[in-house]
């Protein structure tokens, strides 16, 4: 082999010029390089796209473990390629292979962690592994963060999902303030409205999901479901008429739907017995105080007989024993001048809703007891 | 160079270590050459790197053209591929560049101890083109090896056409290699370590600048076409009890028996192969790559390449132990096929991966026994890397900053301390020669060996001086005073301490020569001519001493913080003694 022998001292003007000609020959190198990377690149890029391609028509046809190998391909092409390693982990996620998923995720999370997809995406795997701490988290950062296109439908949609996790850990406090927030910026769309007014129907709270109906109505005023849930809302919250009045034009609008019918002849019911509506005038209020009372007292009748217990015979300290005794007591005075008396008819009807809440156990009170039993609630949530 | 210096405020001429010599031109020359070495240097680095990238660009295309773009191979190409391309790389081996067999390590080494820095331009194309080809198309090597070569032979060819000095040519070809390497792994501290222990064999200062100027102008200009992303994705990385350590230990130990079993086979099969008559070399290759595409066919191509793609899997939890354990195991054998067959490429990638799988079994089947431990697989992983690459290619410090450069993870430097640690040891314990040793041995050469300089005894001045055996003389002193001592002493020659510093000698003659001038009244410091003598210190190398022991038959050994200290004398035959010693120790 051959040995190379020095055979020059460098010199400043030399040296200077080596200096330059080596520069011209690094920036031609350079360019060149640059050049044959661009090209070499683009051909990976199309590459890469073409087995992403792959991978996506994989996984709608649910293939996910030949989408992890085409998005695994893709990105041996461009392995830092966010939207690739997005989409690998939902094949993985898909694949039931949440670590592997989870460890992508994390990755890009750690790249953006204002990402909408990817802290929703965070988040599912979070309720997959039901940490509740870190759920919240996500689904809050994918609420209030960055989304690339449909912002506001995506938050929404990231929203909607974290209330029904939420619903399903019957954390109800939590639901409610969530749809709170949301009901606030929800666009002119009936079927939103529709969806956090049946949401809010599923915590009990009415007075929201009543507005919500109300607002399904006002954009759609043939929206039959938004008409019966306003009416059932308007129910539970003991506004009959209203609730009439919607589940009317539920039932004529759908003749199959029994809960609103049946519904609508409770809350019809109701109204034609409760004597403490306004505007009743005094023989109707003694009529239906009368009506009340015999009903009471064929419930109490029917559930001492149901129990086995003969009347007069029970323990005095048995509160339908002394139920008993009061309608034994108050039963005459129904036809005296006492009958008269307001407060006599308001003692009459404690008595009644006494009795609808002492024989709830000898079977769910139907037609006018049920009503009575309504009725009853809506006067101590009034009183309350 | 020795340090010579001599004033009023230095009472010795003190002897440094030994220096590289400037004695050939004049010093404004030397600054000179010193200063466009550096200048050349980050040339260097930028060329290695443009050809590294290149490389790089060659090796996907050869494996998108000969295994298609998917990520896992499959069918007859996974079988055609790599043995097709391993007859095509033995022809080009054995007929257009035969000197491209192997990693490249040991070539480079050689043309640093051997052939003056020279290494053909040839030799580096031939290595881009077969190693590329080869790597390609799956055989189960990687490009850093080769990458090294590459950016050493372009280095040298610059140096040559630029007709540098022979001292400079030499020193290019690490410098290259550095450039090349930090290209090639993304890394330019460890490239500049592993240059250091593995190719130029010894800490050498004067060279330091110019081979880290290099690798840091190559990974700029690599990052500018490759990006800077670390090679893998980093899964998160703790430790949370220090008992813990003991895991990686284990880690580290089993990664020091796979080490050795690795280099074995390599160490065994090499030799026997190469024996073989030439005809076979057409086939070997091909065979090697036959066996490779049968592996990758019944269920592993992950063996196939380089395979970075699955380390980074395995690092995210994406095998079983079991797969795991089996893929360094193929791995081991798919790489010591392609390597002893002659196939030319690097070992580099194969250790990371058979050590990232390694480490990964082993870190499976520890959380599995012991529920308890908190590192993730990713971890072990990411420290059973290191621990082959420490047990194998035998560079522990190299090892220890490969993984945190390539994971760019510093909280992970404990466990990989301690789990390299023992592979190392217990690598060293079963095979005493190092891999790239071993090879070169092979091949019949001899190159120095920064292990083998690490494991030698350092004779220092300590072990060599003794007590004066005279008085010591005082420069102060009257001739006719020092002249009645000499007569008490058996001894010839005794050392004089000078005022107000420093130390010379006097023979028994001189003092009856002065005496016999009447002189007897003079002090001896006037009477003497002036001579200081260098200083020697205790700890310095035996060869300081040697270097300088021909100025005077006795020399002294002072303290360091104390020059009129004298710690002992030491002589020219004091130190061939000691040489004598040790060899019959030896």
């Amino acid at each position: 082999m051959d040995t190379a022998e020095p055979t020059s001292k460098p010199t400043a003007q030399r040296e200077a010029l080596v200096s330059l000609v080596l520069s011209v020959i690094a920036v031609a190198a350079f360019a060149a390089v640059l050049g044959l990377t661009t090209r070499f690149h683009s051909w990976q890029a199309s590459l890469a796209e073409t087995m992403r391609g792959r991978g996506e028509r994989d996984l709608q046809t649910g293939r996910a473990g030949r989408a992890i190998e085409d998005f695994r391909s893709a990105l041996a092409f461009d392995r830092d390629n966010s939207v690739y390693q997005f989409r690998l982990a939902q094949a993985l996620e898909a694949e039931g292979r949440f670590d592997e998923a989870e460890s992508y995720l994390i990755n890009l999370w750690e790249r953006q962690p204002q990402n909408g997809m990817v802290n929703v995406q965070l988040a599912r795997l979070a309720v997959h592994r039901d940490a509740m701490s870190q759920t919240l988290r996500y689904y809050h950062n994918a609420i209030y963060g960055i989304w690339d296109s449909q912002p506001d439908e995506n938050r929404r949609a990231a929203r909607l999902e974290l209330v029904e996790f939420l619903l399903q850990r019957n954390a109800r406090a939590q639901v409610q303030s969530e749809l709170i927030a949301m009901q606030a910026g929800l666009p002119p769309d009936p079927w939103l409205h529709l969806k956090v007014a049946e949401l809010f129907r599923k915590i009990d709270d009415y007075e929201n999901g009543f507005a919500q109906f109300r607002q399904v109505l006002q954009l759609d005023h043939g929206n039959v479901e938004a008409a019966a849930g306003a009416g059932e809302a308007a129910f539970e919250l003991g506004r009959y008429r209203t609730a009439v009045r919607y589940l009317e034009s539920a039932v004529a609008a759908n003749r199959k739907d029994e809960v609103s019918r049946n519904k609508l002849n409770t809350a019809n019911l109701v109204l034609a017995s409760n004597p403490f509506r306004p505007n009743v005038s005094m023989e109707e209020r003694k009529r239906r105080v009368q009506n009340a009372f015999r009903a009471a007292s064929a419930h109490l009748n029917d559930c001492i007989e149901a129990r086995g217990e003969s009347p007069g015979h029970g323990a005095a300290e048995n509160s339908i024993e002394k139920l008993h005794n009061r309608q034994t007591d108050l039963g005459p005075k129904l036809r005296g001048r006492t009958f008269n008396d307001p407060d006599f008819q308001e003692s009459v009807m404690d008595f009644v809703f006494e009795v609808e809440e002492q024989t709830a156990d000898c079977g769910s009170p139907t037609g006018l007891d049920q009503a009575l039993v309504l009725i009853g609630r809506n006067r101590e949530g009034a009183e309350r | 160079m020795s340090a010579a210096v001599s004033s009023a405020d230095t009472p010795c001429d003190t002897v440094a270590t030994p220096r590289r010599s400037l004695r050939r031109w004049p010093f404004e020359f030397a600054f000179r050459e010193e200063r466009f070495f550096l200048v050349l240097s980050v040339f260097i680095g930028i060329f290695s790197a443009l050809a590294v990238v290149c490389f790089r660009l060659a090796i996907d295309w050869s494996r998108l053209w000969l295994l298609g773009p998917r990520l896992s191979p499959s069918g007859l190409r996974v079988i055609l591929a790599p043995s097709l391309a391993g007859i095509v790389v033995a022809i080009l081996v054995l007929h257009a560049f035969p000197t491209v067999r192997g990693s490249g390590v040991n070539q480079t080494k050689a043309a640093l101890y051997i052939y003056n820095g020279y290494i053909p331009l040839r030799t580096g194309v031939g290595k881009f083109i077969t190693s590329a080809w080869a790597i390609g198309a799956g055989h189960s090597l990687g490009p850093e090896d080769p990458s090294l070569q590459i950016g050493a032979s372009l280095a040298s060819a610059l140096g040559r056409r630029l007709k540098l000095s022979r001292e400079k040519l030499r020193l290019l070809a690490p410098v290259g290699a550095a450039a090349g390497l930090a290209a090639a792994f993304n890394a330019p501290i460890s490239a500049v370590l592993f240059v250091i222990e593995e190719v130029i064999g010894r800490w050498s200062a004067g060279i330091l600048g110019s081979v880290v100027l290099s690798a840091v102008s190559s990974v700029v200009v690599m990052r500018w076409f490759l990006g800077s992303e670390p090679m893998f994705r980093i899964p998160a990385v703790q430790l949370i009890r220090p008992q813990e350590l003991l895991a990686y230990a284990a880690l580290g130990i089993v990664g020091g028996f796979a080490a050795v079993i690795f280099a074995r086979g390599i160490g065994f099969l090499r030799p026997r192969l190469k024996v073989l008559p030439r005809w076979t070399q057409y086939l070997q290759p091909g065979i090697a790559g036959l066996m490779i595409g049968l592996i990758g066919y019944v269920g592993f191509p992950q063996v196939m390449g380089a395979g970075y793609e699955y380390i980074d899997e395995a690092m995210h939890g994406q095998f079983t132990w079991k797969t795991l354990a089996m893929l360094a195991a193929l791995k081991i054998l798919a790489t010591t096929l392609s390597f002893v067959s002659g196939t030319p490429g690097g070992m580099f990638a194969p250790t990371l991966f058979i050590g990232a799988m390694l480490g990964g079994a082993v870190g499976h089947v520890e959380r599995i026994v012991f529920p308890y431990l908190t590192g993730s697989v990713g971890t072990y992983c990411l420290v059973g890397m290191g621990v082959l690459f420490a047990g194998f290619l035998r560079a522990p410090m190299t090892s220890v900053f490969m993984v945190l450069e390539v994971s760019g993870n510093y909280s992970i430097i404990v466990p990989v301390i301690v789990a390299n640690t023992l592979a190392y040891v217990v690598s060293r314990a079963l095979e005493p020669t190092p891999i790239f040793d071993l090879l070169t041995r092979q091949d019949g050469l001899e190159l120095p060996s920064l292990e083998e300089q690490r494991e030698e005894t350092i004779l220092r001045v300590e072990d060599a001086m003794h007590a004066p055996v005279g008085p010591v003389l005082d420069s102060d002193e009257t001739v006719e005073h020092v002249n009645q001592r000499v007569q008490l002493s058996s001894a010839n020659i005794f050392l004089v301490h000078l005022s107000p510093g420093g130390w010379t000698t006097v023979t028994r003659d001189t003092v009856a020569r002065l005496k016999g001038e009447g002189k007897g009244e003079l002090s001896l410091g006037t009477a003497l001519p002036s001579q200081r003598l260098p200083c020697l210190h205790p700890d310095l190398p035996l060869e300081a001493a040697l270097r300088h022991i021909h100025e005077s038959p006795l020399l002294p050994v002072v303290h360091r913080a104390d020059f009129g200290r004298l710690e002992g004398v030491i002589s020219q035959q004091d130190v061939l003694n000691r040489y004598k010693l040790v060899e019959r120790e030896a």
